[in-house]
């Protein structure tokens, strides 16, 4: 690849504000954020706080269904424009887990034209005592029409961050990959040219690499409950990944000859990046790890089956990399002038 | 293999002559452990136990391994020119590998003695030794590369910890934790994972070895 030929940069750039207008753009879907139930003499009542959805403009119509039976509420009270009240009658409560059916009709989402949506979330049984929290574990949507991101409990509106903490890593193991592939060649065949590469590309991976720790640890803060989750295997495998990286750099400015430095850095850097596969890649997958699609939980891809995630990441992480080929040949380019400017200027 | 053996053969000639670094390594042994000994006194519990052991024993095995590699300033070019590579770094690994080993067993022995002999009365005992041995070996092939990596360099005291503990830090991991199991005396069961987890390791860190440091060797 040519990499003064500028396309490349205008296709980086346009990706990246697709990924961040349509990434920071695009609502969430409407859902049920939480519903309180309490039972009265005669009567369930439901609490229902809504997400994304303005009870004003809209029509809702609730049902509870268990097993077939189906119990229409008997009244609904609108209380404001994210909170609704229905009333069910008392032979709705049963021991078993029910599904609560909101489907609405609405003009204000979507723009033009009006949808007729429905959401089920499951909750666990209405008890006896008054006033439980009704544990929402998962709810589905169907949306027609809408160019939506799907409602997760625990994720809610972080979800957007799957386009930005997750790029950062493929950016980071790709550009690594690019130096070991230069590494492994300059011990082939060494040229001052490939050394250079190598060790600019693992600068590049080092600050993709910093920029994932902190968008993670950010989306860990809100998700996970603290920016640090010590038992996490892939972490403590990104992390010490990190920490070979700085090594590799610190063996580069501890070493005076610049022949050896080529040769051990380019050594060094095949040890890192065979550690570095084991803690990222095959670490995670047989141990413990909160993360998606390692430790038997679910990947991504099975959560986003309308793919309107999809459609934001492939280009969020083809951008990304391109945006980091751009730097990492700014870098070369400097590197390649440097010495020339050295005997001009002196310094 | 005759390469391999005189190397062994020279490197404990080396020790005998000058043993001054070797009794170093002991004397750092016995004060630290003595350190920990009077500012403990008896409120040690086992987890605590085992993580002075084996902070005191990674960076025993680091002395250990720099001392093989960087004391032959002078006779560099001899091995250099009449020792193949990989045999050298065989032999060299094979000596750290002894005496990392006894070195290791020595401490055990102090710690035991002096800190930990309630701690150590639960312990599934063969367990933790077999972990002992496995992880000491394990961090001693990971600090000889790193530490053949340091010996081309002038000033290079400091490079077998900068560069090789983030290298040791999952196998150090792996190793506490199950050392820790075998403290609190569990069964052979719970303890093969992450013993195989640290075979898995080291083996991986001795392949990559022997394939990369021809390539540190040639000049």
């Amino acid at each position: 690849m040519n990499l003064l030929n500028p396309s490349y940069k205008i296709v980086a750039v346009v990706l990246l504000a697709y990924t961040l207008f349509y990434g920071l753009k695009t609502p969430l879907a409407p859902s049920v954020y939480k519903v309180q139930s309490s039972i009265n003499a005669d009567a369930v009542v439901l609490d229902i706080e809504l997400y994304n959805l303005n009870a004003h403009n809209s029509t809702i119509d609730l049902y509870l269904e268990d097993d077939g039976d189906k119990w229409q509420a008997k009244s609904i009270a609108i209380l404001d424009a994210t909170h609704v009240q229905a009333v069910f009658e008392k032979q709705a409560r049963t021991n078993r887990t029910q599904n609560l059916f909101l489907t609405y009709q609405s003009a204000n989402l979507g723009g033009k034209n009006s949808f007729l949506n429905a959401i089920q979330v499951p909750m666990a049984y209405l008890q006896n005592e008054n006033q439980i929290a009704t544990a929402i574990e998962k709810s589905t949507e169907w949306h027609e029409g809408m160019q939506v991101f799907p409602f997760r409990e625990q994720l809610y509106e972080t979800i957007r961050n799957l386009f930005f903490h997750v790029p950062m890593w493929f950016v980071m193991l790709f550009l690594s990959a690019i130096s070991l592939y230069y590494s492994i060649s300059y011990l082939k065949n060494p040229s001052v040219r490939k050394d250079m590469i190598a060790s600019q590309a693992i600068k590049v991976a080092v600050l993709f690499g910093a920029l994932g720790l902190v968008t993670g640890s950010i989306w860990a803060r809100f998700t996970w409950g603290s920016f640090w989750v010590s038992q996490d295997v892939k972490l403590n495998g990104a992390a010490i990944s990190m920490l070979l990286y700085l090594a590799y750099l610190w063996l580069r400015s501890a070493t005076k000859d610049d022949l050896s430095r080529a040769k051990l850095s380019a050594v060094y850097n095949i040890f890192a990046f065979t550690l570095m596969m084991v803690f990222m890649m095959i670490l995670p997958r047989m141990l413990d790890s909160l993360h998606p699609g390692n430790g038997g939980n679910p990947a991504f891809s099975k959560y986003d089956l309308d793919s309107s995630l999809r459609g934001v990441f492939y280009p969020a992480v083809l951008g990304w990399i391109l945006l980091a080929i751009w730097i990492l040949e700014i870098r070369i380019r400097l590197c390649k002038i440097k010495p020339s400017a050295k005997s001009i200027y002196g310094k | 293999m005759k390469e391999v053996w005189s190397i062994l053969r020279y490197e404990l000639q080396k020790d005998f002559k000058q043993s001054y670094s070797f009794l170093g390594i002991i004397l750092y042994l016995i004060s630290s452990i003595f350190v920990c000994y009077w500012s403990f006194q008896a409120g040690l519990t086992a987890v605590t136990w085992n993580a002075i052991f084996w902070i005191l024993s990674v960076f025993l095995s680091i002395q250990t391994v720099q001392k093989v590699w960087h004391e032959d300033r002078k006779e560099k070019i001899y091995l250099y020119l009449l020792v193949q590579p990989l045999h050298l770094f065989i032999g060299k690994l094979l000596y750290s590998l002894v005496l990392n080993n006894i070195l290791v067993a020595i401490n055990f022995l102090l710690c035991w003695s002096l800190l930990g002999e309630d701690i150590m009365q639960q312990a599934h005992i063969w367990a933790f030794l077999s972990v002992l041995a496995l992880g000491i070996s394990g961090m001693t092939i990971a600090f000889n590369f790193v530490a053949s990596i340091g010996a081309q360099q002038a000033s290079a005291s400091s490079f077998s910890a900068i560069l090789g503990l983030p290298i040791v830090l999952p196998l150090l991991s792996a190793t506490v934790q199950s050392a820790k199991l075998a403290i609190q005396g569990f069964d052979w069961l719970v303890i093969n994972p992450s013993i195989i987890n640290m075979l898995a390791l080291s083996s991986l860190s001795l392949g990559l070895s022997l394939v990369l440091f021809p390539y540190i060797w040639q000049e």
